[in-house]
């Protein structure tokens, strides 16, 4: 086996293929150096046991954000450049909510969040997803074939997403052109003008969803944003006295954002990579035709085996032994998800996609401990409806020809393919 | 009022004994367990966010006020 220095995980064939890096990870180091102060974990139980001790290893500050800067690797989060901080300035101010916050102060926000973001919660969406995806599908079905990327998993999270926030139809195009520019910063390296776009989308997007929040004040409707204007925060707590306080339109933003960003790309990705796994395991695919009632494992083998985030950071808070290694206090700490997922040690065969293992549902692919996933549950039934409504709707869906080349975007944080041309017919 | 947790459900990610700590502890093998007692009045909003907390809807109140 190749030895580790070796690898070039952050090159471009790195990134397209990082399987046999984090093999090699798992087998030699599961807690890794890859540059002086930051260190890679890979081996499911460790990454288990890293994400469920937040004193330890924490999230605030930007930890779980990986800056990645191409070939040279990841660094700390940098300050935006002025000329974007102008624009940035432009929009509502940032507040530390979720992903950035810690406990005590991020249990309160999630607490919030949660009630909307439930099981039963997100139940009420399901006729309305379906309506969504319905016209969707109703855009490319009689031509026969689609562009599944552009044509479908981007735009289902993204209409499901408008709608939970209540923006209303005839803002649709400007939320959609909003969202798409602004979370391009995920989708890797950007230029000058791009970075300089997605400033601009994500300023008057946070100018907007303010906006709605505004009126929801006044009207809320039945929505998370008519939610989280009514809610309540924990503010302070004095003996037996507890006393709350709305929360204001900064943190609103905030959250929505998140939601936004989480909700919207990470969708994406696992609807067209679960759709070319499987197309390239026909005999699951027709096991999942026959029975929609396979889907939801069929999307949890998706997260596990391709996941949507293969990486997010923490800070060491403290001088920690780790697997045998010595983590010095204020070290960057990658939680490798994609690499935990394919642990051998956890799932047979993790190279293999099965619909069928066991113990499909206990991927890391949401995260662990107390940052995960908020949003898992609007997840699972968006892309649960997202394959039944095709499948009920399209059969013989194969690879268009020619056109594919199944080349990822460029980043080691997220796994997303480009494009996927497919060719079908109507059932 | 009493916490009850569906163990088949459960998928151990944690989110109850993280928020609540105070009506679920964490176990051996990180799945929860609840603290076996009546829950009050006064605890029922936290009990609300508990049961929200919940990533694949594993806890429900069961009214009984007497376990078994």
């Amino acid at each position: 086996m190749t030895s580790l220095d070796e690898f070039r995980p952050f090159s471009e064939e790195g990134i397209e293929c990082p399987y046999p890096f984090y093999e090699a990870l798992r087998s030699d180091a599961p807690v890794y150096e890859a540059a002086p102060g930051v260190f890679f974990v890979g081996s499911y139980e460790l990454i288990n046991k890293a994400l469920r001790d937040p004193h330890t290893f924490k999230s605030g500050e930007g930890a779980a954000f990986l800056n990645f800067q191409g070939e040279s690797g990841l660094a700390a989060p940098t300050k935006n450049p002025k000329e974007i901080q102008e624009i940035l300035s432009q929009g509502p101010p940032d507040r530390d909510t979720l992903l950035s916050g810690d406990p005590p102060a991020h249990t309160r926000f999630r607490s919030l969040v949660n009630r909307s973001l439930s099981p039963g919660r997100v139940a009420r969406w399901t006729p309305v997803i379906e309506e969504v995806v319905d016209e969707l599908i109703d855009g490319f079905i009689d031509t026969g074939e689609v562009e599944l990327v552009s044509q479908y998993s981007m735009l289902v999270p993204l209409t499901v997403v408008s709608l939970t926030l209540g923006v209303p139809k005839e803002d649709r195009d400007r939320y959609k052109d909003w969202s798409i520019r602004s979370v391009k910063t995920l989708a890797g390296q950007l230029t000058r003008e791009e970075a300089l776009d997605a400033a601009r989308a994500s300023t008057d997007l946070g100018n907007y969803i303010a906006a709605r929040v505004e009126s929801a004040r006044k009207d809320p409707q039945e929505n998370v944003i008519g939610d989280l204007v009514g809610a309540h925060l924990l503010d302070a707590t004095d003996g037996d006295e507890k006393s709350y306080r709305p929360l204001d339109t900064p943190e609103i933003v905030s959250i929505v954002r998140q939601l936004l960003v989480a909700g919207q790309e990470t969708v994406n990705y696992l609807i067209s990579s679960l759709m070319l796994m499987l197309i390239r395991h026909p005999e699951q695919m027709e096991a999942v035709r026959n029975d929609f009632g396979l889907i939801p494992q069929m999307v949890e083998e998706g997260i596990r085996a391709e996941s949507p985030i293969q990486a997010l950071g923490r800070f060491a808070t403290k001088d920690v032994e780790f697997g045998g290694v010595m983590i010095p206090a204020g070290s960057r700490v990658v939680m490798l998800y994609g690499c935990a997922n394919r642990d051998e040690t956890k799932f047979d065969q993790a190279e293999d996609f099965d619909i069928f293992r066991d113990n499909v549902r206990e991927h890391v692919g949401f995260g662990a401990g107390p940052h995960y996933c908020i949003g898992s549950a609007l997840a699972r039934l968006e892309s649960r409806i997202a394959f039944e409504r095709l499948f009920s709707r399209i059969h013989n869906i194969r690879l268009a020809e020619g056109k594919n080349d199944f080349r990822h975007n460029y980043s080691f944080i997220f796994r997303a393919l480009k494009e996927l041309h497919l060719e079908f017919d109507k059932v | 009022m009493r916490i009850k947790i569906n163990l088949k459900t459960c998928i151990k990610t944690g989110q109850c004994y993280y928020m609540h700590p105070d009506l679920v502890e964490r176990g051996q093998d990180d799945s929860p367990i609840v603290v076996d007692r009546e829950i009050t009045e006064g605890e029922r909003p936290d009990a609300d966010s508990l049961i929200g907390s919940c990533p694949v809807g594993a806890i429900r109140l069961s009214r009984k006020t007497q376990s078994g």
